[in-house]
């Protein structure tokens, strides 16, 4: 018998006819394995769309599915089912549903970075001349921010979109919550080559890599 | 001369922490930003020499391509500027090039401009041709100087510091120099590059032609300093080389002068000699015989004899001193006091300087000084004298 963990549903009527997309991150801290993601009725008779997710100890793993519904739904309740043989606990974070349009229009990805090797840098461009007297002389002529995120288990939609804007030389807006307070940052990537381009062993549908972005 | 600063900039130039400014310009428009590589930018007054600088501009996007796309605007201006930005009163910018356009090289995303200063475009105009000679007849050389730029080079007429092309108030020092000691030569030209008539003329009178940062000629017969305009000590460079050039030392000079074109014959024929040095380093000649100009009368070519031999009879020493930024806003000819306690360098040791090159990149300066132009100038320390009976004595 699986157990079931109920997360409130982020929509409250679905329509026939629309494509939808239901997206966030969970974090297992007990019983990592496979969970089933469903959808249902109110009444948890029939299950509208369903995914599965690989959940890891202690990481974010992001799962997303589009899905379709063939009579307008009231009220849709969200379920992860989990087969394992030990007692569950997971965290969920920013569960979204919504159209698939709006999705792909967004432009947004929440990612989590793993803390080792994550450094910020404030690096000076400047000249230094040590004269033979010994004095220092130095002339700075700017400087600039440097963030190195590493990334691991980001999922293939994700990943391809983060590559596609370092393909495209777009401007990143980073935006990091850090204790409650926001701070946001003008960057582009610098990366030689794609920055998730490394396979997260033994999951082909994962990937690990290393963002780096510098201000503009 | 130096160039007009502020007394604020001169102290920026002295700071050890300083945030400078470069710019770059094409006509009127700024590529500061684009500019991935800044320049070495070299200046010579030792010979008349066009200086070459090449800016790279990143052009990933493509924005620089007009060059490529409408070819009518390549020729046009270019300038680099170092400076400061004052808190209330704005950028104090000095000129360190300027210079036009004469080559344009896409490579990998980059746009590599070449550029060269005024000097240059003297080696694309001629003096006259064989059909047409123009000749000049018993003139103060600064006279035929000029109308070799400004009627056959195309540079600016005016007579006053307004005008843009020539440093005027150089010139004017320059001819003064001629009219002193009454020195005239004649000139024939049927067909030769103003460069080649400004270095003809430049050797026998033993000037120095050269462009300054502003983009403007300037022009200096060095004579003995009777002052030192600054001090570089071990606290100023990074760098320093001396070199005693045991190869170049010139002790007896001959000048040919009274020259008849038709004939191709020189009337006048005289030499200088200083017996002593010839003796120490051996016979060290240079025969000064120019068909394009030449000096009219015996004394003046008895004058730049002497000159010749005075200034270079013994193998002379030549510093090359790579510092900060210190004297930046000086200017070619300037004098400096090099202080160095291994070579025993005082501050009673003074030198011309005849080469510069900035390092726009690293913000640095080298100079090249000359103790032959310095008009082996010689400084008495007296604190170095016995003053115990109350006389000073020589």
């Amino acid at each position: 018998m699986p157990q079931y963990l109920y997360h409130p549903s982020p929509i409250d009527i679905l329509y026939p006819g629309s494509e939808y997309q239901i997206e966030g991150y969970m974090n297992v801290v007990y019983g990592a394995g496979e969970f089933t993601g469903e959808l249902t009725t109110s009444d948890v008779s029939s299950v509208i769309a369903s995914f599965s997710v690989f959940g890891l100890m202690s990481q974010w793993i992001y799962f997303n599915a589009p899905f379709s519904v063939s009579n307008t739904t009231l009220d849709p309740i969200l379920r992860f089912g989990f087969d394992g043989q030990v007692v569950t606990e997971v965290r969920f974070d920013e569960i979204k549903l919504k159209t698939f349009e709006e999705w792909r229009e967004e432009g947004v990805i929440q990612i989590y970075p793993d803390f080792k090797n994550y450094a910020r840098k404030t690096i000076k461009n400047k000249s230094d001349h040590r004269t033979q007297g010994g004095k220092l002389y130095s002339y700075k002529w700017g400087d600039y921010e440097r963030f190195e995120i590493p990334l691991s288990y980001v999922a293939n939609s994700k990943a391809s979109i983060i590559n596609s804007w370092w393909t495209g030389d777009s401007t990143i807006l980073l935006k990091i919550n850090s204790g409650g307070v926001w701070e946001t940052n003008s960057l582009t990537f610098v990366n030689k080559k794609e920055p998730l381009s490394a396979r997260a062993k033994p999951y082909p549908e994962y990937w690990n890599g290393m963002l780096e972005l510098e201000t503009l | 001369m130096s160039y007009d600063v502020s007394s604020w900039f001169i102290d920026q130039l002295e700071l050890k922490h300083s945030k400078p400014k470069k710019v770059f310009t094409i006509g009127s428009s700024d590529y500061s930003e684009r500019v991935n590589k800044w320049p070495k930018i070299k200046r010579v007054a030792n010979r008349i020499q066009s200086s070459k600088v090449t800016v790279k501009l990143a052009n990933d996007d493509g924005e620089m391509n007009f060059f490529y796309d409408r070819l009518w605007t390549m020729p046009n201006t270019c300038s680099i500027q170092v400076g400061y930005t004052h808190p209330t009163s704005g950028d104090e910018l000095l000129d360190i090039f300027s210079g036009d356009i004469k080559e344009i090289v896409y490579d990998k995303n980059t746009c590599n401009i070449h550029i060269r200063d005024r000097l240059w475009t003297l080696t694309e105009k001629k003096i006259g041709d064989s059909a047409n000679t123009v000749t000049f007849s018993y003139e103060i050389p600064s006279d035929i100087a000029w109308t070799l730029v400004t009627c056959y080079g195309e540079l600016s007429s005016i007579e006053s510091i307004s005008n843009p092309h020539i440093g005027y108030e150089s010139f004017l020092l320059w001819a003064e120099q001629f009219s002193t000691d009454s020195i005239l030569m004649s000139a024939e030209f049927s067909g030769e590059k103003v460069s080649e008539g400004l270095k003809e003329l430049g050797g026998m009178t033993d000037s120095a032609i050269w462009q300054e940062g502003d983009g403007k000629l300037y022009f200096k017969r060095y004579e003995a300093p009777s002052s030192l305009d600054f001090t570089i000590d071990q606290n100023d460079w990074t760098k320093l080389q001396i070199k005693i050039d045991g190869l170049r030392p010139i002790n007896k000079s001959w000048v040919y002068g009274g020259y008849d074109p038709s004939s191709d014959y020189w009337a006048i024929n005289v030499f200088d000699i200083d017996t002593t040095a010839v003796n120490t380093f051996g016979l060290h000649e240079e025969v000064l015989k120019s068909s394009l100009c030449w000096l009219v009368n015996s004394a003046s070519c008895q004058n730049l004899a002497q000159r010749i031999v005075r200034n270079y009879r013994y193998p002379p020493k030549r510093f090359n001193v790579d510092t900060i930024v210190k004297g930046l806003h000086r200017q070619i000819g300037e004098t400096v006091r090099i202080v160095d306690d291994f070579y025993d360098l005082t501050s009673g040791s003074g030198w011309r300087y005849d080469e510069i090159e900035i390092d726009v990149q690293d913000f640095s300066v080298a100079y090249s000084m000359n103790e032959a132009i310095a008009g082996r100038a010689f400084f008495l320390d007296i604190s170095y004298l016995d003053s115990t009976s109350g006389d000073l004595l020589l």
